[in-house]
């Protein structure tokens, strides 16, 4: 980590770039909170809030910082809208009634170990015998894509199928409108995704069942009243994109810090059952999946003594707020023995990822059945692990050597 | 639905009554206290709808779960009266209690 003491608010503005925050934003965080806390980044046009203190004030603010829902915006040409991240209000919090019968924490505490436990003993078996292997792709991309695909309704769907429609519904939501390449695989990977979903939709709306899909057509509504495909596909897109992804870089952020911090590495191979949750945990503080979630100003608005205009586009830095040296002490450092406290990586209500209990409970027993069967697990020092991302982040290479 | 008094964090006071049925913390939110912020929105996962009860029958509020507990663990205002108020309901066994704002950390 570079000493940003000293630098100025010059130097620390020239710093910023996409392209240094897409190879480590960090030291730019930390020069920012320092002396820029709220910035407009010429760039994207975005306000830049990069304090803990900060990221909360607007994130859990909705009367006054509303859901992103710009429909130019790539967040509205990938997932279409009204989404759950772009809704507000009422129809949010009703349709959010609907996501959370599925995934709130006593929901997913009822199902989790017999869905989870065994699609990661058998992923963590395969690799049992080869000694080495990229964790992020081998290990934690397909766990969390099997896991999250299932309670989707889509266990007949191949991983590769689904990953390759999450890559083209990532590329249309990085790459600009008029890439016409990118656009039609995104159209192609949205038609291929409603052949599949459609005639699930039509069962669970003609006998309703306990299944999450089931759950956004029926959920929080009227009696008698239900969703239609075409009012659940944008919120089901942003699980696509999201609900498989995000569990899996969770868990190799947190296994680099863990493999890094001979300490850390030592506690989990001994207790791999009660340090998990916390090595997952702090992995999520660590280096957030999800960098930053747009909100936009309904009115002016002062933070710092910068005047934020009204409809303007504001990110909420989560990955800085992690790092908040007024927050946290040693905030660059992956600790398991931090005192537990909160981090920002799950956003802010009403918004708060729906997610969170699942996607915590797919990390620990991934964390936690890699270090009880792959013994002597470590970093395999001859091939770097690589970090990548700002808007997203993650362990993208992971690669680790065992006794095999 | 029982009336109770809430302290907010400026030390002001306010009579608080309950619009629906949920917990002491969606009260809280409807009732516009935003002191309170529940970045969780109540699903037990984070603490910051940390409050203090002043006065109430300690023994009728639901005991603490271990997640709970370690939530609270985590906040540096943390005294032998506090809980997350996304867990306690609001119903009867509030009535009259006195229910402070716990600082935000
Ligand atoms: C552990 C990895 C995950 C991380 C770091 C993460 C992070 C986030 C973040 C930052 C937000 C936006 C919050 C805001 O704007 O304030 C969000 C929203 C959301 N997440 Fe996650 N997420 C994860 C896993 C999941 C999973 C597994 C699912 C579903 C199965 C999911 C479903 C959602 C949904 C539906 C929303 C929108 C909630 C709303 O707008 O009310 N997430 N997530």
């Amino acid at each position: 980590m570079s000493d940003t003491a000293t630098t100025g608010r010059e130097e620390a503005l020239a710093g910023l770039t996409g392209e240094n925050l897409f190879k480590d934003p960090y030291p730019i965080y930390a020069a920012l909170r320092r002396q820029a806390p709220v910035h407009q980044f010429p760039e994207t046009g975005e306000w830049l809030v990069t304090r803990w203190a900060d990221c909360r004030t607007v994130g859990a603010n909705p009367a006054v910082f509303g859901p992103s829902d710009h429909p130019a915006s790539p967040e509205a040409r990938v997932f279409g809208t009204p989404n759950i991240l772009s809704m507000d209000g009422a129809d949010h919090a009703c349709l959010r009634q609907g996501l959370d019968m599925s995934l709130q924490p006593n929901v997913v505490s009822t199902y989790i170990e017999d869905l989870a436990r065994p699609i990661v003993r058998d992923y963590v078996g395969q690799l049992l015998a080869k000694g080495a292997a990229d964790l992020t792709a081998a290990l934690f991309e397909p766990i969390s894509v099997r896991v999250v695909a299932s309670i989707l309704g889509m266990r007949e769907v191949s991983n590769a199928t689904l990953t390759r429609w999450f890559h083209a519904l990532n590329a249309g939501m990085q790459r600009p409108e008029d890439d016409g390449m990118t656009l039609a695989q995104l159209n192609a990977a949205r038609s291929e995704i409603d052949a599949v979903l459609r005639p699930a939709v039509e069962r669970v709306t003609a006998a309703p069942d306990r299944s999450l899909l089931s759950h956004m057509v029926h959920g929080g509504m009227p009696d008698g009243a239900v969703r239609s495909y075409e009012q659940i596909i944008p919120t089901i897109r942003v699980f696509l994109l999201g609900g498989l992804q995000e569990p899996g870089h969770g868990a190799a952020n947190a296994m680099l810090g863990v493999l890094q911090n001979p300490d850390a590495r030592a506690a989990l191979i001994r207790e791999p059952e009660s340090l998990a949750l916390r090595a997952y945990d702090e992995g999520l503080r660590w280096i957030a999946p999800i960098g930053l979630t747009p909100r936009l100003s309904r009115k002016e608005f002062e933070l710092d003594g910068v005047t934020i205009p009204a409809r303007a586009p504001v990110a909420v830095v989560l990955a800085s707020a992690n790092r908040d040296e007024a927050f946290y002490e040693e905030p660059d450092a992956f600790r398991l023995d931090r005192k537990r406290r909160q981090h920002a990586s799950f956003g802010y209500a009403p918004h708060f990822c729906s997610g969170h209990a699942l996607g915590r409970a797919i990390g620990r027993i991934s964390i936690e059945e890699a270090f009880k069967s792959l013994p002597n697990l470590r970093l395999d020092e001859a091939s770097a692990p690589e970090t990548r991302g700002w808007r997203f982040r993650g362990v993208t290479r992971l690669p680790a050597v065992w006794d095999a | 639905m029982p009336n109770i008094t809430v302290v907010m964090t400026n030390g002001q006071r306010r009579q608080v009554q309950a619009a629906a049925r949920g917990s002491l913390m969606q009260a809280l939110r409807d009732a516009a206290i935003d002191d309170l912020l529940a970045v969780c929105g109540g699903q037990r996962s984070c603490a910051t709808c940390h409050v203090h009860f002043d006065s109430v029958e300690w023994e009728l509020l639901p005991e603490m779960s271990d997640e709970e507990n370690d939530l609270l663990d985590g906040s540096s205002h943390r005294t032998s009266t506090s809980r997350l108020s996304c867990q306690i309901p609001f119903d009867d066994r509030l009535a009259g209690a006195v229910v402070a704002i716990a600082p935000l950390d």
